[in-house]
């Protein structure tokens, strides 16, 4: 059996590595983005990005619609007496068991165990610290180059 | 009855729901059962392994794209395929195309009077017992992790 340090120790090794890979695909798309306009003079830097972006909005409005809506799924939850029921021990269990599923105050179960076991082994993991900032400013780089081209591809009025 | 709009989103309905009931049952074996709730929380660490060297995989993948011209350009040529049919992949703002036109549906469909009236109820029902089972399932699997990493 793992002891709770070495437990501490892959979580912070996963979470030095999922930054490291989150820093690389940021750096990864903007080389993209950019890269449109070079291999395909037709296009725009972040046009895809763009595009995607703007026809992923059509799919949000939907998908609330169908959740959200009069007559969708959660509209159901508080207009039928068996559903609201059922809601509602939903959460009296999530209540009755947020010890156990959350956490408590001295980090001795579920996620404040784990948050716990990982925060007493993180000086000893400085790269996890080192990559999770590494990750956060190759994602401000993106965004504010993707911005960039924002009104290129929605001109105002 | 003939197939039709109606018949082909009770299907996806039907889909959706029975992976609310195969998750929701998963969750109740975990719930209910001390050793498989013994050996999910075990599993905690094999995860974090198997996301480290999966994500150490993925940046291999992308710094060796990144170094290649030609997999750049089949790369950029993959977003621009992507962004080009993203109405036909994603949908529209009318909701004509693409998987907004199946949430359209399903939102039309489910509408009292409507063939799916009866669907949009189940299927939230079963949504419901699965959060049901699952908040139970990660209770059982939480108060045993002290215990499991001493």
């Amino acid at each position: 059996m793992p002891s709770a340090s070495e437990l501490g120790d892959v979580m912070l090794q996963a979470l030095t590595s999922l930054f490291r890979f989150l820093e690389t695909f940021f750096i990864y798309l903007r080389y993209t983005g950019n890269n449109e306009t070079a291999i395909n003079a037709s296009r725009d830097s972040y046009q895809s990005f763009w595009e995607i972006w703007y026809q992923a909005g059509g799919l949000v409005k939907w998908l609330t619609w169908m959740f959200f809506g009069k007559y969708g799924y959660v509209w159901n939850i508080g207009n039928n007496s068996t559903l609201e029921s059922e809601f509602a021990q939903a959460v009296d269990i999530l209540m009755g068991n947020s010890t156990a599923m959350v956490g408590d105050i001295h980090g001795n179960n579920s996620t404040a165990f784990l948050l716990k076991v990982a925060y007493e082994r993180l000086t000893s993991h400085p790269d996890a610290v080192y990559y999770f900032w590494k990750a956060v400013a190759e994602m401000i780089r993106l965004v504010s180059d993707a911005l960039r081209y924002f009104p290129t591809y929605f001109p105002p009025g | 009855m003939p197939l039709n709009i109606d018949v082909a989103t009770t299907y996806v309905m039907e889909f959706i729901q029975a992976l609310f009931i195969i998750l929701g049952e998963t969750y109740r074996v975990i719930a209910t059962n001390s050793s498989v709730a013994n050996n999910t929380a075990d599993d905690i660490y094999y995860i974090f392994g198997l996301v480290k060297w999966l994500t150490h995989v993925g940046r291999d993948m992308l710094e060796i794209t990144m170094a290649n011209q030609t997999l750049m350009n089949y790369s950029v040529e993959m977003w621009q395929k992507l962004g080009t049919n993203a109405t036909y992949a994603l949908g529209d703002w009318s909701g004509n195309h693409g998987i907004a036109y199946i949430a359209k549906r399903g939102y039309v469909c489910a509408q009292p009077g409507q063939y799916c009236e009866s669907y949009g109820f189940s299927e939230t029902y079963h949504a419901l017992q699965m959060h049901k089972w699952m908040f139970r399932a990660l209770a059982e699997i939480g108060k045993r992790l002290s215990t499991i990493y001493p």
